[in-house]
């Protein structure tokens, strides 16, 4: 096996200066794992002219920042980047390396670990540790999220593995801030897949920040997400729905809750036709109060919700706004 | 053109069965079918060559049953398919299951594009894609929606955090494309029943030049060390009242909750 240098890493995300939520939720998992190995934290940072958020990332419990500037790193680009990470990983042999089940992380991480010669695990709802064997048991849905496995990667390191939004909480905790400046060596002509024009459509929403989200599963049907949509804004949260929900374009892909979706813990997570496919409530499982209604007594969204109404979803949701403007009209 | 297009055999997920004791799959009682999202690589790969000519090849790495999952690949109209079988390669993780494939690969060549479909439906690494690209350090293009080529260039519509983006890169090249894609075509009655009568080639290790040691169990970095149920953490205590009074007692539930009333 290759001897590691210890470092536990966390791959960071930013846009426009900022760091994304995401990656902030990630500083938190790596320092669980990092404690729990007695290994350092070290945040690794890629872009050009982006002092300011290696600083940030210092107060999110890095020990270590690793600030690797070029003016190819601009922007995101699969071939630079995943040349610049894997060399600086081939030198200094990190122990684990961490990336957000982003789009960016979910194709750059693969590409990393196969260049390294190591294995992965995508997808990755919980990490933990066994200090005894130096190993981090990377927790993920498999069969459709029918059950979980523990995979872990015993001889080769880096131990990489991609962790879904949403599945930690941001802390802030003061580190003494150590920046590593890196320059990587790249050229242009490595690139290899070149863009052409991007469009972005969607705002960035708060889906996983949300304090309450109302979601709908093929149940409720086009006519139940206009009611849906109404219940979101009086409560002042956020739509989600399930992937049948997706499929029918009820929601944007984008709002797809579950496994291969968001996950979001809201204090309240109100469900509505959906029968409660594990592939989905993974998706809320960390949601304070969870409402389900659905017209079917034995659905299994009951074993997964506080409180469930067994009824038809329009019927229900035009009585629940109405009780809900009733009051806050009354205001 | 030839594209080589990826599929794997997997369980109907929607119908799995946990021995409840150990916590084991039952794998054998699982219905087994192509990928859902093979299914739109395959239509991807059909309407390419569709459009600029060519050959599709099917390629799945899997026990001899896979044959399977290549013959609907045929129904859909692929031109050939290619089973790659061993022993040995049981219990391949996702680092091997792209070097395989990789080599098949090889092996098929000339070719111009692989396409696979994002993830599939039981590992769900969403890995062999990307790595099929790096182990022949071929452009990768991922999570595409619209696909063309154009003489020596594969142009794409792909999804990414906040959006969509246009890219192009030379062939050769390795494309994964999502369950949005496309809407994969039905085989019909006819073109099944033909499909059941042509050949399937097969590839062993040897063929591909890789000894046992490199492949299965053995050659994976990875070790799935324990399989378990999610805990059930709720259980619902259903308000069996008339829609008008359930939806009542939920609104203020909701308004405390909020610490509104
Ligand atoms: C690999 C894989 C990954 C997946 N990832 C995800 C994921 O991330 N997110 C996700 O959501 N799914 C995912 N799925 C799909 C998942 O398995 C389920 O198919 C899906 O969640 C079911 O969605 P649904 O509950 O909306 O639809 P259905 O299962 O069709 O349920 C509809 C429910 O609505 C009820 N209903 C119908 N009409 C009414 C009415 N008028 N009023 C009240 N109730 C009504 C019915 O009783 C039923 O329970 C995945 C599947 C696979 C194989």
């Amino acid at each position: 096996m290759e001897r590691a240098c210890g470092e536990c890493w966390v791959f960071v995300e930013h846009k426009d200066g900022r760091i994304k939520q995401a990656s902030l939720e990630l500083m938190a998992k790596g320092r669980e794992v990092a404690d729990g190995l007695s290994r350092e934290l070290a945040a690794v940072v890629l872009g050009w002219n982006i002092g300011n958020v290696a600083v940030e990332l210092a107060r999110h419990g890095a020990d270590k920042v690793y600030l690797v500037e070029h003016p190819l790193l601009e922007r995101y680009q699969v071939d630079l980047y995943c040349k610049a990470v894997s060399d600086l990983a081939s030198e200094v042999k990190p122990d684990v390396i961490l990336f957000s089940s982003t789009r960016v992380g979910c194709e750059l991480a693969p590409k990393v670990a196969k260049r390294l010669r190591t294995g992965m695990t995508a997808d990755c709802l919980d990490l933990r540790v066994d200090a005894s064997r130096g190993l981090v048991k990377q927790v993920k849905a498999s069969f459709g999220g029918n059950v979980m496995v523990e995979v872990v990667t015993p001889f080769h390191r880096p131990q990489i593995a991609t962790v879904k939004p949403g599945v930690a909480t941001p802390v802030v905790k003061e580190r003494r801030e150590v920046v590593v400046r890196v320059t990587p060596k790249l050229d242009e002509r490595e690139v290899k897949v070149r863009v052409v024009e991007k469009l972005e459509t969607q705002k960035e929403d708060n889906l996983e920040l949300a304090e309450v989200v109302v979601a709908g599963g093929r149940g409720a049907g086009e006519e139940g997400f206009r009611l849906i949509r109404r219940l979101a804004e009086i409560l002042g949260g956020e739509i989600g729905g399930t992937r049948p929900a997706a499929d029918e374009g009820w929601i944007p892909r984008e709002r797809q809750i579950g496994q291969s979706g968001r996950i979001v813990s809201p204090k309240i997570y109100i469900s509505l036709g959906a029968s409660g496919a594990l592939q989905h409530v993974v998706g809320f499982r960390r949601a304070g109060l969870v409402i389900a209604v659905n017209k079917d007594p034995k659905a299994p969204i009951f074993d997964h919700a506080d409180v469930g109404v067994v009824a038809d979803v329009k019927e229900f949701l035009e009585a629940l706004i109405q009780e809900l403007e009733k009051y806050l009209n009354a205001r | 053109m030839h594209v080589i297009v990826c599929v794997k055999q997997v369980p109907s997920v929607e119908e799995v069965k946990v021995d409840a004791e150990t916590g084991r799959i039952l794998r054998e009682e699982l219905p087994l079918m192509v990928n859902p999202n093979d299914r739109n690589a395959i239509e991807a790969a059909l309407r390419l060559r569709d459009e600029v000519g060519g050959t599709v090849t099917a390629v799945s790495m899997g026990p001899p049953q896979a044959e399977e999952a290549l013959r609907e690949a045929m129904a859909m109209g692929v031109n050939r398919a290619v089973l790659i079988s061993d022993p040995a390669l049981a219990g391949s993780d996702a680092f091997v299951t792209s070097k395989v494939l990789a080599k098949a690969a090889l092996k098929l060549a000339p070719f111009d594009l692989i396409v696979c479909g994002s993830r599939s439906a039981d590992g769900e690494t969403g890995i062999v894609g990307v790595q099929i690209a790096e182990e022949l350090n071929l452009p990768q293009i991922t999570w595409v929606l619209e696909l063309k080529v154009e003489g020596e260039v594969v142009r794409a519509k792909r999804s990414i955090d906040g959006g969509y983006e246009i890219v192009e890169a030379c062939l050769p090249a390795v494309v994964t494309v999502t369950r949005d894609a496309n809407k994969p075509r039905y085989p019909t009655m006819r073109s099944i029943v033909e499909a059941c009568r042509r050949p399937i080639e097969r590839l062993s290790l040897k063929d591909l030049g890789l000894s046992p040691e490199e492949v299965g169990f053995k050659g994976s970095p990875t070790r799935i060390e324990r399989v378990f149920q999610a805990e059930r953490k709720r259980r619902a205590t259903i308000i069996s009242k008339p829609v008008e009074e359930a939806a009542r007692e939920v609104a203020l539930m909701i308004l405390r909750e909020l610490g509104k009333v």
